[in-house]
């Protein structure tokens, strides 16, 4: 019966696929409810007015890399700390370089007639690149948004 | 060995290389710009007060892995939404990819270098100086605005940004007084549409 709903976990997992979004935040400010309604996000350094709320932090890497992705997850991690206002102060990208093993088929005469075909693994290095949104989650009182 | 090489060569010759293009509208874009969009890093200072219209990405894969390219997709981009400038531009560029980011923004408001001659000519008092980060327009309607359950847009007023304008030779006069902001007919007020996330 485990391996059954093992081999299911595992059959789920493989046809979800892994993720490679995460956010994170700190609280460093008052501690709220989360906030429900809509959050401005303000991109371009203005001035906010209002209580910081907290650190927050998103990310992700390869094809998920990109501010469409990154952007919903801040701005939801914002509306749990409580915040109307997402400011975005940095979004920075990294590149590391991932080892992976690779497969190659190839095939080569063995014997009289024959074909026979083999398979080798080589590691390849493979570039990823993990772009990084990170700035605060800010409660403005409504009416003094900048 | 010498497939590889040849491959090699010939993906390098044919240009195999391409550049992907993300962006977050924060407002309601506007009309194509026919000028060239000027690009602000992220240390420089912004000459003019603006407002956002987008959150703009560009990586470069392959053959278009370097500032150029990224910087001219994101040049291009912001145009097409109708912005005048990028501001707070960072570029990182890695082995094979390079990544851009800037906030696409439009003019909010003209500065324009008087000299006190020219001025007492034209019987115009000089203007102080604008302080940095204040509002010079009047406030536009709506605001960029995403939310989580909700997510429903609701009008926000957004001021532009003043920057403190910088020291321009005045081919009329020696001594520059203080630049004063006055009415630009191509840069008019924020769009009163937002766009939500």
């Amino acid at each position: 019966m485990r391996g059954i709903s093992g081999l299911i976990l595992a059959f789920a997992l493989a046809s979800v696929g892994c993720s490679s979004i995460a956010s994170s935040a700190i609280a460093t400010g008052p501690r709220r409810a989360p906030y429900a309604g809509p959050v401005r996000v303000v991109t371009s350094g203005q001035p906010v007015t209002g209580a910081d709320l907290g650190i927050v932090e998103a990310h992700a890497a390869q094809t998920e890399a990109n501010v469409e992705t990154l952007v919903p997850v801040f701005v939801a991690r914002v509306a749990r700390l409580g915040g109307n206002v997402a400011v975005i102060d940095h979004v920075e990208a990294r590149f590391d370089l991932l080892e992976r093993m690779h497969a190659e088929s190839y095939s080569y005469p063995c014997g009289f007639h024959a074909t026979c075909v083999g398979t080798r693994w080589y590691p390849v290095h493979e570039e990823v690149m993990v772009l990084s949104m990170q700035g605060r989650a800010v409660a403005a009182p409504t009416g003094s948004l900048p | 060995m010498i497939a590889r090489l040849a491959l090699a060569s010939l993906l390098s010759l044919s240009g195999c290389g391409y550049t992907d293009v993300h962006e977050v509208v924060l407002r309601q874009p506007q009309p194509r710009r026919t000028r060239q969009v000027e690009i602000y890093f992220a240390n420089q200072t912004v000459p003019r007060p603006f407002y956002e219209i987008a959150l703009l990405q560009a990586v470069g894969h392959g053959t278009d892995a370097d500032a150029e390219d990224v910087g001219e997709a994101l040049s291009q981009r912001a145009a097409s939404l109708g912005c005048d400038a990028i501001v707070r531009t960072r570029i990182d560029q890695g082995y094979s990819i390079a990544n851009a980011v800037g906030v696409c923004v439009r003019w909010a408001g003209r500065v324009k270098v008087v000299s006190q001659e020219g001025a007492a000519r034209r019987g115009i008092a000089p203007a102080a100086p604008a302080p940095a980060h204040v509002a010079s327009q009047p406030p536009p309607a709506q605001a960029a605005e995403s939310g989580g359950a909700a997510a429903a847009s609701r009008p926000t007023p957004i001021p532009p940004v003043a920057q403190p304008e910088p020291a321009q030779p005045d081919p009329s006069g020696p001594t520059p007084i203080p630049p004063a902001p006055s009415a630009d007919p191509d840069a008019g007020p924020p769009p009163d549409e937002g766009t939500s996330l």
